[in-house]
């Protein structure tokens, strides 16, 4: 028993040396890697209608990974003024400055679920630049980078989270399994566009003049949004 | 190529060091649970709360192994993740469940700032929910000084739900209670990791009180049978629809060291 206890003693104090090695912490926006201390840009908008009440989003998709199991503690703070939200671990939380805690698989990349979210009744309402700054630290070791959100920074206008209709820099895009008919109206109810529509394909939208705009799609699915046309 | 040496060195030392533990020692049972009172579960959560889904499941999960007469969950919507009711309209089919007061009934336990969270009977303050098994277990074989009745009824041709309140102390009893009226089966958004779920079934909603938000002052005497009253007007607006089918009223006896007992009763119809 006490060989067993001296063996076990000696085990111990070998792998703590070995568990000296630095987690490598990485940061990722989708499949790419973000290079330590740099600053990104994301522009994507989307908009959902509540009914009465829109939401709109920007939501990178972010990750934290290691290459080791770890605990790692993720910090970001809106440097901009406005309130940001993040649930990784397990919890959501919003504020200005937001810390999660989370234990992270080797070289499995945890979900930060990241985004800045606001309600408005006018899709028209200014959309503001939210620039963020992340910090991740595991032990010894902290990984950063910015986040710079501004849908400003891209031709892209709001994007309708359904994949049957989008609004992108070509125009209104469709992509629908049977014939169908893709109506534009103005805000004031004019109708400035109808079209039979049938699979993929893409309706120009360059002669249209700025403002809000009302789509409808009526086929074996209806669909109906708003899009933002700058 | 040393340190990978000494790490299969090390697991192999590990491996013959470790105790025999008997086949029959290793998967040890938890004694059944024989509630002896009725807890509930203030479960404070939001429609735009990504991982709230995940304590209405633990809730749901929690009461299939107790019983609906023992475990009383309350889902209050409160904080940043909540969408205020006065936001609604039901004749658009938008709905959103935060009251004002779910927020004065969380900040009463304090200030949280993460969701899902909860209070596992007025005790031990916000728990995270994979706490909420244990604190539940403990809270539900703990013995309680009083027993708590509670009887609604609804009367459609006043618009009133008439709430008796019966309770039995087996202890002198300075205490508080609280008579809140929650609804089950309200299909309305919920947000998810995967986005908006658009009929999303919305269970134990917190929607009123009839009682003072922070209960009826109650003073009981041992063995003394004591009664309260109250009455509630079932809200039928553009901003709340209640479904008076699916009401219940939960009556809660507490006092500053948590909750006593509870009772959930479904709202039945008269005339």
């Amino acid at each position: 028993m006490r060989m067993k206890k001296l063996y076990s003693l000696m085990a111990m104090a070998v792998l703590t040396v070995m568990g000296s090695h630095a987690a490598d912490l990485k940061f990722w926006i989708g499949d790419t890697e973000i290079e330590n201390g740099k600053t990104i840009t994301y522009s994507t908008l989307t908009s959902d209608d509540l009914g009465g009440l829109y939401e709109i989003k920007m939501a990178p998709e972010l990750f934290v990974s290691s290459d080791e199991a770890t605990s790692v503690t993720i910090i970001a703070a809106c440097t901009s003024g406005q309130d940001i939200q993040m649930c990784a671990g397990g919890q959501c939380s919003s504020g200005k400055t937001v810390t999660k805690t989370a234990s992270v698989n080797a070289n499995e990349k945890l979900p930060l679920i990241f985004d800045w979210i606001d309600y408005v009744e006018d899709l028209s309402a200014p959309v503001p630049a939210v620039t963020t700054n992340f910090t991740a630290t595991a032990g010894s070791v902290t990984r950063k980078f910015t986040l710079v959100m501004d849908p400003a920074a891209s031709s892209l206008k709001l994007v309708e989270t359904t994949n049957t209709v989008t609004y992108g820099r070509e125009g209104l895009s469709f992509d629908v399994a049977s014939p169908s008919t893709l109506s534009l109206y103005s805000i004031t109810g004019t109708q400035v566009l109808s079209q039979r529509v049938d699979g993929q394909g893409t309706v120009n939208t360059h002669s249209l003049r700025p403002g809000v705009y009302i789509y409808a799609l009526r086929g074996a699915r209806n669909v109906t949004g708003k899009i933002l046309v700058k | 190529m040393l340190k990978k040496f000494l790490g299969l060195c090390a697991i192999l030392t590990l491996a013959t060091s470790c105790s025999d533990i008997s086949e029959n020692d290793r998967l040890i049972e938890m004694d059944t649970v024989k509630p002896v009172r009725s807890i509930v579960i203030e479960d404070f959560t939001g429609q735009t709360c990504v991982n709230c889904p995940d304590a209405h499941t633990v809730l749901e999960a929690l009461v299939e192994q107790y019983g609906e007469d023992y475990v009383i969950p309350v889902s209050i919507h409160a904080g940043s993740f909540g969408m205020a009711a006065a936001n609604s309209n039901y004749d658009k089919g938008n709905i959103w469940l935060m009251q004002p007061e779910g927020n004065q009934i969380q900040d009463a336990y304090g200030s949280i700032n993460s969701w899902p969270i909860g209070v596992v009977n007025g005790r031990g303050g916000f728990a995270n929910l994979d706490a909420w098994a244990k604190a539940t277990r403990i809270e539900l074989l703990r013995e309680s000084e009083a027993s708590v009745s509670v009887i609604p009824d609804y009367d459609p041709a006043t618009g009133t739900i008439e709430i008796e309140t019966i309770i039995h102390p087996y202890a002198d009893i300075q205490g508080k209670l609280k008579v809140w009226v929650i609804e089950s089966g309200i299909v309305a958004r919920q947000r998810n990791t995967e986005g908006w779920i658009t009929d999303y079934r919305h269970d134990n909603v917190w929607r009123a009180s009839a009682s003072a938000l922070e209960g009826d002052a109650v003073s009981l005497e041992n063995g003394k049978t004591f009664t309260m009253k109250h009455t509630i007007a079932v809200r039928d607006s553009e901003k709340e629809r209640w479904n008076t089918e699916n009401l219940s009223v939960v009556a809660i006896l507490g006092n500053s060291s948590g909750y006593i007992n509870a009772q959930r009763r479904a709202v039945q119809r008269v005339n």
